[in-house]
């Protein structure tokens, strides 16, 4: 089992540790502000089949588990707190706040070999843990993207003015362009039964607001302008809760002394979320609201994420997850794009696997060099959408990636660069293939908070 | 930890953490160019606009009122216009007051008229005889209908002039003279004394004096003084033409009618379930030049109405907002289109909408007119006509194009 031991830390350090946690609970709320429904609305660079459903789901595995390819369900550390398993959160002993950011540049191409190249930056999730008993029972936080809806296409025609004593024509573009998603707020407790076990869960809180526009912009000479534009714009915004258990195993000495393996699942109950959409309709900002607000509701079915993860010695880790989710009992009482109301046509249950290793030279001797106490990482990891343009065939998704973990000067605080390629969908007749290339950073700050010291 | 081992850290902190995050950031660099790729993911995802022609109601008559605002322009003459008819015109105009010390102190010897024409309608060849009249009652401009006449008192005097003359001097009688010389010194002047008409006697033509140029001009002893035209107003009578084609709708300057419409058609795509956006509206009239062109002997000068505005109003309401502006085209259509219009057809757009065709503001036509039309951009107080195709006239009946899009 993994342990960790702290160097006698000078009052300067606590003090700049102080800083560093207090600014990054303005970072908390900060990134909270900002992927709340208004101030996201104007992201529209990602991938087109985020359009689909209530976009496009996110995986978010902390600072670690991105680097091992989303292989988080067993991931067991004193260094992290699991986003992915309320069982692991039993295991803490300080106080530690992770917050990360991600920038991806996504290139689009298509059939003909077009191509289009956007480049993003979202939040991927913040993380606060605490020990209420150390190393007993823990209690944990987070805020993550639970879907992501951003996308910008447009489709150009020619329209012809109909009038036969002036046959003129004018070109268009038909825009369609989404922003917004749902975010996740996730609460919950994890205890440790036995030496061997703990268990967790938590309640999630779903809520988001997802716009989805399309103009019709006409491109007019010097004649102009003389076109209105339409803007029709559609937003709805979604709430909803949902509780996840999660559970943890762990055996000592299994292959070899001082080796440990740990089996780890987490179930997440089906959601329901409540809709309201609004329909508006006019030229640029000044748009009238068409009709009365639709209500509706969105059944989201259950998710079961395994894993396993073996420690041969304080140096590695090897992790495998898995997840399951059965997305083809999607519902929604209102129209969703790519959603046939009330059957499962162009649905497809979600699948997710991944597998990743972490090697840290220095294990857990804090004394040793710099480039030591790097951990490197590297995993790979493969997903199904739930949801496809194309009813004959699923977005499939493959991702590569390595990190590091970067020690600081301040104990307890990482530093954590990811990066990651992968491949989703192809350049079919019916669909595009996404090429992305992601950077994804966090920061991750641990400190003894709320204990009264021994000695005074 | 030792020294030597923490300076070592440090500069690999220093060193190595930066270079990474620069290498990673060149290998991130984007430049967003969200070009038309997927765009077949959508389907038939809709936002593709279409046209649809619209035809437009019959011509109504809407009644002309002379705008106070509207350049004082004095109009008088008879002509016989070959396809529209016989025309007499009566000019009523008033003046301004002015006055000074050295004119109130002496005595009037001389009145006369000082009349520039600007504008000419028929012969220009012909001589005009024409009466003077004094106005015999306080008269306004406020909207009055076309046809409104106001008393007059005999005739003052009688004159002859050429239409082509651009200056017409009318010399008063003594008797008008010293009968108006207190009136005419007085600071009131303006409210006691109620201008002028001019009636037509003879002549193949009606002319414009004026705004600018034409007074009344006094002398005393010492002193004499230029009072300007103030208001004026034409009262046009027009005996019926048979000359007129059928389909044919006239508007006319300064006795009307002006042609009003209608949007709206039964079963028309508007009142389908299906809600659209209005992208362009296009109102298209055609004018009949050719009738005009070949009826019109040497020496005939008929100016046309060359540029008009569209106005329209909402279901309920008489209020009337401008739309649209149009001049005709070297094919002889009227061309209405704008945004304000599309607008307007959007917000109303299951609604009876009723357009009216005017002429221009005096106060823009100058500007919007060639230069060529600059000396008959007083449209108010003109004759100048237009002829319309009505409904009826097939493919040059007037038609709205609409481009729209469905919404979903």
């Amino acid at each position: 089992m993994p342990s960790l031991s702290f160097s006698c830390a000078g009052a300067r350090s606590a003090r700049f540790v102080r800083s560093l946690a207090a600014c990054a609970i303005l970072f908390l709320s900060t990134a909270m502000l900002a992927v709340s429904s208004g101030m996201a609305q104007d992201a529209r660079d990602g991938s087109l089949y985020s359009r689909f459903g209530i976009g496009a789901l996110q995986l978010h595995a902390g600072g670690q588990g991105t680097g091992i390819g989303h292989a988080g369900f067993a991931l067991h550390s004193l260094q992290y707190v699991n986003p992915n398993n309320p069982g692991a959160w039993a295991d803490q002993v300080l106080t530690r706040i992770s917050a990360g950011f991600a920038y991806q540049n996504l290139v689009i191409s298509d059939k003909n070999k077009e191509t289009s190249r956007l480049g993003s930056g979202h939040l991927s999730g913040i993380q606060l843990g605490f020990p209420l008993i150390e190393r007993k029972l823990g209690i944990a936080l987070g805020f993550a993207p639970f879907s992501r809806v951003s996308y910008n296409v447009a489709n150009e025609g020619t329209l012809f003015s109909g009038d036969p004593a002036r046959p003129d024509t004018v070109g268009y573009l038909v825009n369609f362009f989404g922003s917004g998603g749902i975010q996740q707020v996730t609460g919950g407790l994890g205890y440790r039964f036995s030496p061997g076990f703990s268990a967790g869960a938590s309640l999630n809180a779903l809520f988001g607001l997802i716009d989805n526009g399309r103009e019709t912009i006409f491109l007019e000479g010097p004649n102009g302008p003389l076109f209105l534009d339409t803007n029709l714009e559609t937003s709805t915004r979604l709430n909803g809760f949902s509780a996840t258990f999660g559970a943890l195993f762990s055996v000592q000495n299994v292959f070899a002394e001082e080796d440990f393996i740990s089996v780890g699942g987490a179930f997440t109950f089906p959601a329901t979320l409540s809709a309201k959409r609004v329909t508006s309709l006019g030229e640029n900002l000044d748009r009238d609201t068409l009709g009365t607000t639709i209500s509706g509701k969105i059944d989201m079915p259950w998710q079961l994420g395994l894993g396993v993860a073996y420690y041969p010695d304080t140096r590695w880790t090897l992790s495998a997850s898995g997840k399951f989710a059965p997305w083809t009992d999607l519902r929604s009482t209102i129209p969703l794009p790519g959603y046939d109301s009330g059957t499962a046509h162009g649905l497809s249950d979600v699948v997710q696997l991944g597998t990743g290793v972490e090697f840290l030279p220095a294990g857990t001797d804090l004394l040793a060099s710099w480039p030591a106490r790097i951990a490197y990482r590297f995993g790979i990891s493969w997903d199904r959408a739930y949801i496809s343009p194309d009813r004959n065939m699923n977005i499939e998704t493959t991702t590569i990636s390595a990190g590091f973990g970067l020690p600081t000067l301040i104990p307890g605080a990482r530093f954590d660069i990811n990066m990651q390629a992968g491949i989703r969908g192809a350049a079919n007749a019916d669909l595009v293939r996404d090429v992305f290339y992601r950077l994804s950073m966090s920061i991750n700050i641990g400190e003894r908070w709320f204990q009264t010291p021994k000695l005074r | 930890m030792p020294p030597d081992t923490l300076s070592q850290n440090r500069v690999c902190v220093k060193t190595a953490l930066p270079t990474l995050l620069v290498c990673m950031g060149a290998l991130l660099v984007a430049c967003d160019d969200p070009a038309n790729v997927g765009g077949d993911l959508l389907g038939a995802a809709g936002g593709d606009p279409f046209n649809a022609v619209e035809p437009l109601s019959s011509l109504r008559a809407a009644e002309l009122k002379q705008p106070a605002t509207s350049p004082p322009r004095v109009l008088t003459g008879m002509v016989q216009d070959p396809v529209l008819g016989q025309y007499e015109v009566q000019g009523y105009f008033d003046i301004t007051a002015v006055t000074s010390e050295d004119f109130r102190a002496g005595t009037v010897e001389a009145v006369e008229l000082r009349l520039r024409r600007t504008y000419v309608y028929g012969d220009s060849t012909s001589e005009l005889r024409a009466v003077l009249r004094d106005i015999g009652e306080d008269w306004d401009l406020d909207d009055i209908p076309t046809g409104t006449s106001f008393a007059t008192g005999p005739i003052i005097t009688e004159f002859t002039f050429l239409a082509t003359d651009t200056l017409v001097i009318v010399p008063l009688p003594d008797s008008w003279v010293s009968e108006h010389d207190s009136m005419l010194r007085d600071p009131d002047v303006g409210n006691l004394f109620h201008g002028f008409r001019i009636d037509p006697v003879e002549g193949n033509a009606v002319v414009g004096f004026g705004p600018t140029g034409s007074t009344l001009f006094a002398t005393t002893g010492a002193d004499s003084l230029f009072y300007p035209v103030g208001k004026a107003y034409p009262f046009v009578e027009r005996s019926a033409s048979a000359d007129i084609p059928g389909n044919r709708f006239l508007m006319q300057a300064g006795i009307g009618p002006n042609p009003e419409f209608s949007l709206s058609v039964p079963g028309d795509i508007y009142t389908s379930d299906e809600p659209l956006s209005i992208n362009r509206a296009t109102f298209t009239l055609w004018a009949d030049t050719l009738t005009f062109r070949q009826n019109t002997p040497v020496h005939f000068e008929r100016p046309l109405l060359r540029t008009l505005d569209l106005y329209s109003r909402f279901p309920g309401d008489s209020v009337y907002a401008l739309a649209a502006q149009s001049t005709m085209d070297d094919q002889g259509r009227f061309v209405f289109e704008s945004r304000a219009l599309a607008h307007i057809i959007q917000e109303s757009i299951t609604e009876n909408l009723v357009f009216e065709i005017r002429m221009p503001d005096s106060r823009n036509l100058s500007t919007l007119l060639p230069s060529d039309q600059a000396g008959y951009y007083y449209y108010h107080n003109s004759l100048n006509p237009m002829l319309f195709y009505d409904a009826d006239a097939g493919d040059r009946a007037p038609a709205g194009f609409i481009t729209l899009t469905p919404i979903y």
